[in-house]
C-alpha cells in the first residue's frame, strides 16, 4: 500500500514500543480459597507434564466461573491490526490503546467503547481505521455486546463527521459492499490475529 | 584416427539441415573423446556458426548446440571454476586433459569465437539451454575477456534480467526460476568491465520492481559490487544509497554492506565521502528517534559498523565519533522522557553490531585495536545503568540489552564495571511487574554468565537465595509466593550454568531443613486448635518445600540434558541428605508434614533419578548394595549415612504393619532402582524371587496411587533389564497376574485395574527390549473387550501406559535399558490393525483404546489407514470424555497439517461431516461442568476448525460456511477467554 502514488498523510510518524503480550496473566483478585489451594501448585503441576521446558498456559479453573470479556481483551483483538499506511501495528502506532477502552458488561446492556487517536488531525484514513476496527469487532465480539467507535476528543478535524460516520449502521455496511473497499480493510485485519507480536520491521 | 575422419563427415553434414541434430548428438559424443583434436574442435565450431541457423531449428537441436560447445569448452568444468552441473560432467573430468587442447584452440579464434558465439546465444528463450548457455557465457566471460564485444555480450546477459520466469506446472526438468536467477547473476558477476553498462541497469531496475524481482536485483546487486570494485561504485554510490535507503531490509541491508565494503576497499584510502554524507543523513534521521525512520537509520548506521574494515575504520570511527555524543547530548536535554527509550534502544544496537563484530570466529578485529568506544565508557554506563533504573519497560529493556552487549565486547570493562553492570540487572530479575523485562534479565544474565560466572556467584546468586523467605508465605501473599517461585525459577537457569549447583544444592537443602523445622514447632502449636487454618498453612509449607524441590529438579535435569559432567559429585551431599530428610521424617513418631508429604517425596524421587543415573560405575555399584540393604534389610544407616539417629533399626518399607508414610519409601527406592544397571554385578538380588515378592505386595494390602507408581516403575524397568534372569518370574505372573486376577470378574473392579497396570508396565518393559511375549501380552488386553462394562473401560483406558511419557523416560539407554529400535513399529503395526480391523464389533472400549494410544502412533501410520482412522476419531469425539476428545482431536490437527495425497482424498470426502462434529465439540453447552480438560478439547476443536480453510479446498466447505461462520459467532461467547481467542481467529479464517 505505500507505493500508491499519493504522498502519505504522515510519512514518519511516532512509534511506541508495545507493552507486554496479554498482561491479564496474574490477577489475584478475588479468588475463593479453594481455587488459590489449587494455584499453590498450579505452576510446577504443568511444568512436570512435559519434562521440564516451559509448560503451556495454565488454565486456572474454578467451575461456574465466567471469564467476563474485559478492555484488555479487547485491546488483544485489536492491537495487531496493522495501519493503512504504514506496515506498522494500530499499537505501534498509539493509535488504539487499552486505556482508550471500556467495556461494561452489565446484562442486557453489554457496550463496547472504542477511542482511537489518527496519528496527525488531518489524517485522511482515520475513516477507513475505524471501519477496520468496527470490522474486527463485529466478526470477534459476541453480537450482544452493543460496540461505539469514536475519535478521541479534539484529534482529528471532522471529527463529528466521521463519528457518524462509523456508528451509523446502514453507512458501515454500504461501505462494506465495496469490495475494493473491503479489500483494503482485510489487508489491515490480515494481521489482527497476532494479538501484540510486532510485525514488519 | 577414426575420430578424426568421423569428425570431418559430421561437420560436413552440419549444412544439411535435416542432418543437422543428428550430426550434432555425434560431434557431441566424439568430442568426448580423447582423440579429438584441436583441429576438429575448431572446424566444427566453425561449421557450426556457418551452416546452423539457430532460429530455424528447435529447442532439442538448440541444445545440442550449446552441448556441443559446452563440451568442447568443458576444460573449466573441474576448475576453479565451479559450473552449472550438467550430465556431461563426470566424463569431462575424466577427460580434462585432452580438452585443454580444444579450449586453447577456441581461445585461439579470440574475437572470432565471441562474435561468433553472440550469434549462436542471441534470442535464446528455452529455460535449458539458456542454463547452458549461462555457464558457457561465464567461462567466455572470465576467460576471454571479451572487451571488443562487451556490448554485444552484455546485451544478450542482461536482456535476461530480471528473470520473470516461472516454471510450468509438473516441469519434468525440474529447472525452477532461482536456478536460472544464480546462473545469470553469475554471468552478470563475472567481469567488472560490465560496471559501467550494468550499473545504470540495475539502478533503473531497482527503483519500481516490488517483492521478489526486487529481491533478485538486490542480491543481484550485492553479487556484482564487489566483483565491479570501487571505481566503478563510486560514481553510483549516492544513486544506489537514494534507492536503497527507502526500504532497508535484509537484502537491501545485504547489498549495502557490499557496498560499503567496496567503496572502502581494505588498505586503500579513499577521498570519496559518501559514507560521510550516509551517516550525516542517518543523524539527521536519529533527530527524532521516536518515529519510525529512525529505526532504518540505525540499521544503516549498524550495516556501516560491520562493513567497515581494517585499516580503514573510517567509517566507524568516525561514526561512533559523531553518532554517540549526538544520542547523549539528546539523551539528556531530551525534554521528554518517552524519547529515551529508542535512544537507549539504538545505543544498544550499535553496541550489539560492534560486539558482533569484534566476536565473530574469523574476525580480525577487536576492540583493543579500533577503541572506539573507549572515550565513551562512562557515559555508556551511566546511560545504560540509568535506563535500566528509570522504571518504566520503554527504557529498560533497551538499557538492558545494550549493558549485556557491552559486556559481550572482548577485554571493555572491567570486572568491577560488570559488576555494577549485573547488580542493576538483577533489580530488574527480581521486579515482579514485568515479564518480559524479567525474562529478558534472565536471559541477559545468562549471557553473562557465560562470560565470566564470578558476577553472577558473587552477586545476583547470594541476593537471590537472600530473597527467599524463611517460611511459606500465607495462602493470601500470592505476590510473595509468585516471587519465590520466580526466584527459583531464574535460580534454576541460572545455576545450570557450569559450576553454579553446589551453592544451590546447599542453600536449597538448608532452606528446605530450615523449613521443615519451623513446621515441626509450629504444628505442635495449633494442632487442635483451628484444623482448617492448619490443612492452609500446611499446603502452603508443601507448596513452598515442593517449588524449592522442584527448581533443584529442574536445574539438574537442565544440566543432565547439557551433558555437563559436574553433576555427579554432587551425589554425596544431595543424595544421602534427602533420604535423610524423608527416611528420618517417616519413622519419627512426631509427624512432619513437609516429610511425609507424598508430593515431596516425588520429586525428591526425581531428583534423585536423575543424579543417579549419572554416577560412574564403581559408585553406582556402591550405592545399589546400600541401598539394597535399606529397603530389604530394613537398615537404612549407610544411606543415609549421618550420625544415625533414625532408621537404623527394622525399618522395613515393605513388611505388612509398615505405616504409610514409611511405605511411601518406596518411591525414592523406585527412582534410585530404576536409574541404576540392572547387571547382577551392581545389583546383588536374586530377580525373580524379589520381583515375584514385590508383586506380591503391590496386589495385596491397600496402596496410594504414587507407591502403586512406583512398584510398576520397578517391575517395567527391572524385567526390562534383566529379562534372562526372570523366566519363572514370567511364567508366575501369566497365572497370578492375568488368570487370577484380570480375567476374573468376581474380584474388585479396584484389584482388577491394579493387575492390568502392572501387567501393562511388564509388557511394556519387555516390549522395549523386543522380548518375544511381549506382544502377546498387549494383545490380550482386546481378549477382555467382550466383557463389557465398566472395568472394560478402564482396561481400556490403561493402554495409555504403552504411550506414558515416565515410561518414556526411564525406559531408555541413560537409565541402563535395553532399547531396540524400532519396537514402536512393531508394537503399533500390531496395535493399530487390531483395534480398527474389528469393523463392526468395534465397541466404545476400542475407541477408548486408540485415544489412550493415538498421540504416539506414528504419523505414517495412521496416514495410511486413515480411511478407518478418520470415522473412529469422528465417534470418539461424541463420546463424554474430555480427555479422550482433547487426545483424538491433537492427532486429528497433525493429520490436517501434513500435506499427503491419500489424505487429502479422506478428507475432502469426509469435510462437511468432520465440520459439523467439530462445531458440536467447540461449541459451549450449557450445564455442562467446565472442567480443564473440557477447556481444551472446545478449544483443541475450534483450533482444528481453523486450519480447514487452509487445507481444504473451498468447493468441499462452502456448503458449510454460513453454518461455520454463524455457529462460531456462538463460540465468540464462550464464558472462556481462551476458547474465545480460538473462535475468533477460527471465524476470521473462515
Amino acid at each position: 500500500m505505500t507505493s500508491s502514488a499519493r504522498p502519505l498523510d504522515n510519512s514518519n510518524p511516532t512509534i511506541v514500543a508495545p507493552t507486554a503480550q496479554s498482561s491479564s496473566s496474574h490477577n489475584f483478585s478475588k479468588a475463593s480459597q479453594k481455587t488459590k489451594l489449587q494455584r499453590l501448585w498450579q505452576e510446577e503441576g504443568t511444568e512436570e507434564l512435559d519434562g521440564f521446558a516451559v509448560g503451556s498456559h495454565a488454565i486456572a479453573v474454578e467451575e461456574d466461573e465466567v471469564e467476563d470479556i474485559d478492555e484488555q481483551e479487547v485491546f488483544d483483538l485489536l492491537r495487531s491490526i496493522t495501519d493503512p499506511e504504514h506496515p506498522l501495528t494500530l499499537e505501534q502506532l498509539a493509535v488504539v490503546s487499552a486505556s482508550q477502552i471500556k467495556v461494561s458488561n452489565k446484562k442486557g446492556h453489554e457496550r463496547v467503547l472504542i477511542e482511537f487517536t489518527p496519528t496527525i488531525p488531518h489524517c485522511s484514513m482515520a475513516t477507513l481505521i475505524g471501519l477496520t476496527l468496527r470490522v474486527r469487532l463485529l466478526r470477534a465480539l459476541p453480537p450482544r455486546y452493543k460496540v461505539d467507535i469514536r475519535i478521541t476528543e479534539g484529534a482529528h478535524q471532522s471529527e463529528n463527521a466521521v463519528n457518524k460516520q462509523l456508528n451509523d449502521k446502514e453507512r458501515v455496511h454500504a461501505a462494506l459492499e465495496n469490495s475494493h473497499l473491503l479489500g483494503v480493510v482485510e489487508g489491515c485485519l490480515a494481521t489482527a490475529h497476532k494479538r501484540g507480536g510486532t510485525i514488519g520491521v | 584416427m577414426s575420430a578424426q575422419v568421423l569428425a570431418g563427415f559430421f561437420t560436413d553434414k552440419l549444412d544439411d539441415h535435416e542432418s543437422v541434430p543428428f550430426a550434432l548428438q555425434a560431434l557431441v559424443a566424439l568430442a568426448k573423446l580423447p582423440t579429438f583434436g584441436s583441429g576438429e574442435s575448431v572446424k566444427a565450431y566453425r561449421s557450426v556458426v556457418e551452416n546452423v541457423k539457430m532460429r530455424s531449428h528447435v529447442q532439442s537441436t538448440r541444445y545440442w548446440v550449446f552441448s556441443l560447445v559446452d563440451t568442447l569448452m568443458a576444460h573449466h568444468r573441474d576448475g576453479k571454476h565451479t559450473r552449472h552441473p550438467s550430465n556431461l560432467m563426470n566424463a569431462a573430468q575424466k577427460l580434462n586433459n585432452c580438452f585443454v587442447w580444444y579450449f586453447t584452440a577456441l581461445k585461439s579464434m579470440g574475437d572470432d569465437f565471441v562474435a561468433s558465439y553472440v550469434k549462436i546465444a542471441e534470442g535464446e528463450k528455452d529455460p535449458r539451454n539458456l542454463l547452458l548457455g549461462f555457464s558457457i557465457m561465464h567461462v567466455i566471460l572470465i576467460e576471454f575477456d571479451p572487451y571488443l564485444h562487451l556490448e554485444d555480450l552484455f546485451d544478450i546477459v542482461f536482456c535476461y534480467f530480471p528473470i520473470t520466469f516461472r516454471p510450468p506446472p509438473d516441469d519434468p526438468y525440474g529447472i525452477t526460476s532461482d536456478d536460472l536467477k544464480l546462473a545469470l547473476r553469475k554471468c552478470m558477476a563475472s567481469t567488472p568491465r560490465f560496471a559501467p553498462l550494468a550499473m545504470p541497469v540495475f539502478l533503473e531496475k531497482l527503483a519500481p520492481s516490488l517483492g521478489a524481482s526486487k529481491r533478485d536485483v538486490l542480491q543481484s546487486l550485492t553479487a556484482c559490487i564487489p566483483v565491479y570494485g570501487q571505481q566503478a561504485i563510486e560514481g553510483y554510490a549516492s544513486d544506489l544509497w537514494d534507492n536503497l535507503k527507502t526500504e532497508i531490509e535484509s537484502d537491501a541491508l545485504e547489498t549495502f554492506r557490499a557496498m560499503v565494503l567496496a567503496l572502502y576497499p581494505e588498505g586503500k584510502e579513499n577521498s570519496i565521502d559518501t559514507a560521510q554524507e550516509i551517516i550525516k543523513e542517518c543523524q539527521e534521521l536519529l533527530k527524532e528517534p521516536e518515529k519510525s525512520k529512525a529505526k532504518p537509520a540505525t540499521k544503516i548506521l549498524c550495516g556501516l559498523i560491520t562493513a567497515s574494515r581494517e585499516p580503514n575504520y573510517l567509517a566507524n570511527a568516525s561514526m561512533i565519533r559523531d553518532v554517540m555524543p549526538q544520542l547523549f547530548r539528546q539523551f539528556h536535554t531530551e525534554s521528554e522522557i518517552p524519547h529515551r527509550g529508542p535512544i537507549l534502544s539504538i545505543i544498544a544496537d550499535l553496541i550489539k553490531s560492534l560486539s558482533e563484530v569484534y566476536t565473530a570466529p574469523d574476525s580480525t578485529r577487536s576492540h583493543d585495536k579500533e577503541k572506539c568506544i573507549e572515550n565513551y565508557r562512562d557515559e555508556l554506563l551511566s546511560l545504560l545503568s540509568s535506563g535500566m533504573e528509570s522504571g518504566s519497560p520503554a527504557q529498560q529493556m533497551p538499557g538492558l540489552w545494550g549493558a549485556v552487549h557491552l559486556c559481550q565486547i572482548p577485554n571493555f570493562l572491567t570486572a568491577e564495571e560488570v559488576s555494577f553492570l549485573v547488580q542493576k540487572i538483577n533489580d530488574l530479575l527480581l521486579q515482579l511487574d514485568f515479564e518480559d523485562i524479567r525474562k529478558a534479565a534472565l536471559d541477559g544474565l545468562v549471557e553473562i554468565s557465560k562470560l565470566t560466572s564470578k558476577p553472577i556467584e558473587e552477586i545476583t546468586l547470594p541476593l537471590l537465595f537472600g530473597k527467599l523467605p524463611d517460611s511459606a508465605p500465607s495462602l493470601d501473599a500470592e505476590a510473595e509466593r509468585l516471587q519465590y517461585q520466580q526466584i527459583l525459577s531464574s535460580v534454576a537457569v541460572l545455576c545450570a550454568q557450569p559450576g553454579l549447583l553446589e551453592m544451590m544444592v546447599l542453600r536449597i537443602l538448608s532452606r528446605l531443613e530450615s523449613l521443615a523445622s519451623s513446621c515441626e514447632n509450629g504444628d505442635v502449636d495449633q494442632d487442635s486448635s483451628d484444623s482448617d487454618e492448619a490443612t492452609v498453612k500446611k499446603e502452603c509449607n508443601a507448596a513452598y518445600a515442593y517449588s524449592l524441590l522442584h527448581s533443584l529438579l529442574s536445574t539438574i535435569r537442565r544440566k543432565v540434558a547439557d551433558g555437563h559432567h559436574d553433576v555427579a559429585k554432587h551425589f554425596e551431599h544431595l543424595v544421602p541428605r534427602l533420604f535423610d530428610f524423608f527416611v528420618s521424617g517417616a519413622t519419627s513418631t512426631t509427624s512432619n508434614p513437609i516429610k511425609v508429604d507424598v508430593r515431596l517425596l516425588a520429586v525428591a524421587a526425581s531428583i534423585i533419578e536423575a543424579i543417579t543415573q549419572t554416577l560412574p560405575k564403581e559408585r553406582q555399584v556402591k550405592f545399589a548394595a546400600v541401598l539394597i540393604e535399606a529397603y530389604q534389610g530394613g537398615d537404612f544407616s549407610q544411606l543415609i549415612s549421618s550420625s544415625g539417629d533414625v532408621g537404623a533399626t527394622g525399618t522395613s518399607v515393605f513388611s505388612p504393619g509398615a505405616s504409610e508414610a514409611v511405605q511411601n519409601l518406596v518411591i525414592l527406592f523406585s527412582a534410585a532402582l530404576v536409574a541404576l544397571p540392572g547387571d547382577s554385578d551392581v545389583l546383588h538380588i536374586d530377580c525373580d524371587a524379589w520381583l515375584t515378592s514385590l508383586l506380591t505386595w503391590y496386589l495385596t494390602g491397600s496402596h496410594n496411587e504414587p507407591q502403586k507408581a512406583a512398584v510398576q516403575l520397578i517391575l517395567a524397568s527391572m524385567v526390562n533389564k534383566r529379562a534372562p534372569d526372570v523366566g519363572s518370574f514370567l511364567e508366575h505372573i501369566e497365572h497370578e497376574l492375568w488368570a487370577t486376577r484380570v480375567n476374573n470378574p468376581s474380584l474388585s473392579m479396584v484389584n482388577r485395574i491394579n493387575a492390568v497396570e502392572a501387567w501393562l508396565w511388564i509388557a511394556r518393559g519387555l516390549l522395549v527390549r523386543n522380548h518375544a511375549s511381549a506382544l502377546p501380552m498387549i494383545v490380550r488386553i482386546f481378549e477382555l473387550f467382550n466383557e463389557g462394562g465398566e472395568f472394560v473401560e478402564h482396561a481400556a483406558k490403561s493402554l495409555r501406559i504403552l504411550a506414558d511419557k515416565t515410561g518414556e523416560r526411564i525406559l531408555a539407554k541413560d537409565h541402563h535399558c535395553i532399547v531396540k529400535p524400532l519396537y514402536k513399529q512393531k508394537l503399533y503395526n500390531t496395535l493399530l490393525p487390531a483395534l480398527i480391523g474389528s469393523g463392526v464389533q468395534q465397541s466404545t472400549a476400542h475407541l477408548l483404546a486408540l485415544g489412550a494410544i493415538i498421540n504416539t502412533i506414528p504419523k505414517s501410520l495412521i496416514l495410511s489407514e486413515l480411511s478407518k482412522v478418520l470415522p473412529m476419531i469422528m465417534r470418539s469425539l461424541s463420546l463424554s470424555d474430555p480427555e479422550l476428545r482433547c487426545n483424538m482431536l491433537e492427532v486429528l490437527t497433525m493429520i490436517l497439517e501434513v500435506h499427503d495425497d491419500n489424505a487429502d482424498k479422506v478428507l475432502h470426502a469426509q469435510a462437511s461431516s468432520m465440520v459439523d462434529r467439530l462445531l458440536s465439540v467447540g461449541v459451549y453447552k450449557h450445564g455442562v461442568p467446565d472442567t480443564p480438560s473440557a477447556i481444551r478439547s472446545r478449544a483443541s476443536a475450534l483450533r482444528c476448525l481453523g486450519i480447514f480453510p487452509d487445507v481444504i479446498r473451498y468447493d468441499a466447505l462452502h456448503p458449510s460456511k454460513s453454518k461455520v461462520v454463524r455457529e462460531l459467532g456462538k463460540a465468540v461467547d464462550d464464558p472462556r477467554r481462551l476458547v474465545r481467542r480460538e473462535a475468533v481467529d477460527t471465524r476470521s479464517k473462515w
